[in-house]
C-alpha cells in the first residue's frame, strides 16, 4: 500500500481524497496555488506545497511543478482527482516515468477512451450497444452526406478529438450536411489539432444514464449501479440521482453487464464510468467512458455503501475488491445537488465572493462534501463549485422531501448560490414524477417571484 | 476588507505601548510587530515602544508600517522569491563553488542558485543588481513557490 499520496487537485475533491488517505492511514500532500493559500485542502493535508501563482496553467495544470512537489515530499503516488490533469495521458505517463504511481489508468487507456471514434469501435468489438453511425473516421463531407441519407435524419456530426460540445453539429436536413461537416472539422482542428469526424444517429431527448464500474488489476470488474444525470444545463450536470426512475432491475443488469464488458475490453483498472444514452424505447447506447472519479460519485457511495476513493486507491495498490460487490443491490435512493457560487437570476453568472456566514444541514441521511467555511474567499480563477449536498432515503419521494428540508437549512451568505434554483426543481411536478430527459432544463421555468427567501 | 482591518491594527500599534499583536480572523492570521531595529523613526533613541501621545496627530512613524506585515526583513533588503517548487542548490554542481556568498555584488542576469525539478536544473537569475545580504536556505533544501531565497540590497 502507498505511504504518501500527492493530490494534484484542489477544492472539494482534494479534501475528499485527503479524507480517504487519512482513513487508509497514509500521508497526504496537498499542492496549491497562492490563490488557495487558505483553502481547506491545504489545512487538512499532512503536508502542503505551494506550486505557483493563481492561473491554472502555472499551477494545477502545470506538470513540472506538480512533479517537483512530489519529488520534494517523496510521495509515492499521485491522485489527479477530476478535471485538470485527470484524463491527461501525458501526465499519467510522466508520473510513471518519474517514479510515481498514477491513481488512474495508464496513458494507453486514457488515449483509447479519449479518441471518441476509437472508443466506439472498441465498444462495438466488445458487444456493447453503440449509437448507429459510421465505423471509424469519415473520409470526407460527401461520405457524411451519403451515410446521413442512409441512416435517416436527424444526425449528429462529431469530432473524434472533440469534447465539451465543440466540433459537434446537429443536422436535420440533407442540404446542411456538407457545410456542417466542414465547419465542425475546422473547429476541431483549431481546438484539438485534429479535424477527423464521425457521424451518428441523433437520439432525440435521451436520458443520460451512466454506470459506475470498479475494476481490479487482476481482470475483475463489477458494476456499482447507475446514476441518472439528465438534469443538465449546457452539458453541465446540476442534479444527479441513483438509482434512475427510468431503470428497472432488468435494464440495470443489461447496462451493468455492457459497461463491465467495455471496461474489461480495455483492461481497465480502478474506477471508471461508462456513459449511455437511453432513448424513449429504453434502448441504451454507449456514449463515452470517463477514466477518472466523477463529481457525482457520492450518490453511488450512499446507495452501495462503497467508499469509491478508498477502493480506487486500493485497486491501484494491487488489492482485489470484495466478492459481495458482485451481487450488490442498490439500497434506497440518493440525490445530489451541486452548489455553485453562481447567480441563477443572472444567467448563472459566477459570484466569487467571500463567504460571510456558512451553515450546512445535518441529520439522518444528509451528507455535505465541501471545502468551504465561514470567512472563505472563493477564488475567481477556478470553477464555481463550492460544495455538494447529498441525501439518502429509502424511497425517491422521501429523498426529494429530504433534499427540500436540507436545502432550506443550508445558509451561505456572501456569494450568490444555486440553492434557490435547486429548491425550485425539487418542487417541480415533472422532476418529482421522475419522467424527464436531458431537455428538462431547457423548458424549465425558473421564476424569481416563486423562489423562497 | 481585511486590508482595512490590517490598517486598523497598525494604527493601534503605532498609537499605544503595545509592541506586538497576533490576530486571527476571517481564517487569516496576522502578526504585526513594531521592529526596534529600524532606527528610521525620528524621536528618542530608545526602541520605539512608547509613542509620545502629543505626537499622535503628526502622522509620522509611517516607516513602521512597512515592516509591520507578517514577515520582517532587515532594513533596505529585498527578498528574492522562488519562482517554482523544487530543490535548492547553491552551486552549479556538487563539486563547484557556490554561485554567490553573503557580501557578493551581483548584476542583473547573474545566476544566484539552481532550483531542480524533474532532473532539470533551472538557473535562477538576479532581476536587479545589488549585494547579497542573506542566503535563506541550505544547499539541498526543498523549496516551494514564493518561498524567500535571498535578501538582496539593491544598489
Amino acid at each position: 500500500m502507498y505511504k504518501k499520496i500527492l493530490i494534484a487537485n484542489r477544492g472539494e475533491i482534494a479534501l475528499r481524497i485527503i479524507r480517504a488517505c487519512h482513513e487508509l492511514n497514509l500521508k497526504s500532500v496537498a499542492v496549491y496555488s497562492t490563490a488557495d493559500e487558505y483553502s481547506l485542502h491545504v489545512k487538512f493535508a499532512d503536508e502542503a506545497v505551494c506550486i505557483g501563482p493563481p492561473p491554472s496553467n502555472e499551477s494545477y495544470l502545470n506538470i513540472p511543478r506538480i512533479i517537483a512537489a512530489g519529488e520534494i515530499t517523496n510521495a509515492d503516488a499521485i491522485h489527479p482527482g477530476y478535471g485538470f490533469l485527470a484524463e491527461n495521458a501525458e501526465f499519467s505517463k510522466i508520473c510513471k516515468d518519474n517514479g510515481f504511481d498514477f491513481i488512474g489508468p495508464n496513458s494507453d487507456i486514457i488515449n483509447a477512451m479519449g479518441n471518441k471514434a476509437q472508443a466506439k469501435k472498441t465498444m462495438v468489438d466488445a458487444g456493447v450497444p453503440v449509437i448507429p453511425g459510421n465505423e471509424g473516421i469519415l473520409k470526407d463531407a460527401e461520405e457524411a452526406r451519403q451515410m446521413a441519407i442512409e441512416m435517416g435524419f436527424p444526425v449528429m456530426l462529431k469530432a473524434s478529438a472533440g469534447g465539451g460540445g465543440r466540433g459537434m453539429r446537429l443536422v436535420r436536413e440533407e442540404s446542411e450536411v456538407v457545410h456542417a461537416y466542414n465547419t465542425a472539422s475546422a473547429e476541431s482542428l483549431a481546438a484539438f489539432n485534429n479535424g477527423e469526424m464521425y457521424i451518428e444517429k441523433f437520439v432525440e431527448n435521451p436520458r443520460h444514464i451512466e454506470i459506475q464500474v470498479l475494476a481490479d488489476s487482476f481482470g475483475n470488474a463489477v458494476s456499482l449501479g447507475e446514476r441518472e444525470c439528465s438534469i443538465q444545463r449546457r452539458h453541465q450536470k446540476l442534479i444527479e440521482e441513483s438509482p434512475s426512475a427510468a431503470v428497472d432491475d432488468d435494464l440495470r443488469k443489461r447496462m451493468g453487464d455492457a459497461a463491465v464488458a467495455g471496461a474489461k475490453a480495455v483492461n481497465y483498472v480502478g474506477v471508471g464510468t461508462v456513459e449511455f444514452l437511453l432513448d424513449k424505447n429504453k434502448d441504451f447506447y454507449f456514449m463515452e467512458m470517463n477514466t477518472r472519479i466523477q463529481v457525482e460519485h457520492p450518490i453511488t457511495e450512499m446507495v452501495t455503501g462503497v467508499d469509491l476513493i478508498k477502493e480506487q486507491i486500493q485497486m491501484h495498490a494491487g488489492h482485489k475488491f470484495p466478492d459481495y460487490l458482485y451481487n450488490m443491490k442498490l439500497r434506497g435512493h440518493s440525490i445530489e445537488c451541486r452548489i455553485n457560487a453562481e447567480d441563477p437570476d443572472k444567467d448563472f453568472m459566477p459570484s466569487p465572493m467571500s463567504i460571510i456566514s456558512y451553515h450546512m444541514p445535518g441529520g439522518k441521511g444528509v451528507r455535505v462534501d465541501s471545502h468551504a467555511y465561514a470567512g472563505y474567499e472563493i477564488p475567481s480563477y477556478y470553477d464555481s463549485l463550492i460544495g455538494k449536498l447529498i441525501v439518502h432515503s429509502p424511497t425517491r419521494e422521501d429523498a426529494i422531501n429530504l433534499m427540500e428540508r436540507a436545502l432550506e437549512e443550508t445558509i451561505i451568505e456572501g456569494p450568490k448560490t444555486t440553492i434557490p434554483f435547486h429548491q425550485a426543481i425539487m418542487k417541480d411536478d415533472t422532476f418529482r414524477s421522475g419522467k424527464f430527459d436531458t431537455s428538462f432544463l431547457e423548458s424549465f421555468e425558473y421564476n424569481k417571484e416563486e423562489k423562497e427567501t | 476588507m481585511w486590508q482595512d482591518k490590517l490598517k486598523e491594527i497598525i494604527y493601534l500599534l503605532e498609537n499605544s505601548d503595545v509592541n506586538e499583536i497576533d490576530v486571527n480572523f476571517w481564517g487569516r492570521r496576522f502578526r504585526v510587530v513594531k521592529s526596534p531595529s529600524i532606527g528610521v523613526s525620528p524621536g528618542p533613541g530608545t526602541p520605539a515602544v512608547t509613542i509620545d501621545p502629543s505626537s499622535q496627530s503628526s502622522g509620522k512613524s509611517e516607516p513602521v508600517q512597512a515592516e509591520s506585515h507578517s514577515v520582517e526583513t532587515s532594513a533596505g533588503g529585498e527578498k528574492i522569491l522562488s519562482p517554482m517548487p523544487g530543490t535548492f542548490y547553491t552551486a552549479p554542481s556538487p563539486d563547484a563553488d557556490s554561485f554567490v556568498k553573503v557580501g557578493d555584488s551581483v548584476s542583473e542576469g547573474d545566476p544566484l542558485c539552481i532550483i531542480e525539478a524533474m532532473k532539470i536544473m533551472n538557473e535562477i537569475e538576479a532581476e536587479t543588481g545589488g549585494t547579497i545580504v542573506e542566503i535563506l536556505l541550505e544547499d539541498g533544501q526543498a523549496v516551494e513557490y514564493n518561498q524567500p531565497l535571498f535578501v538582496i540590497e539593491s544598489s
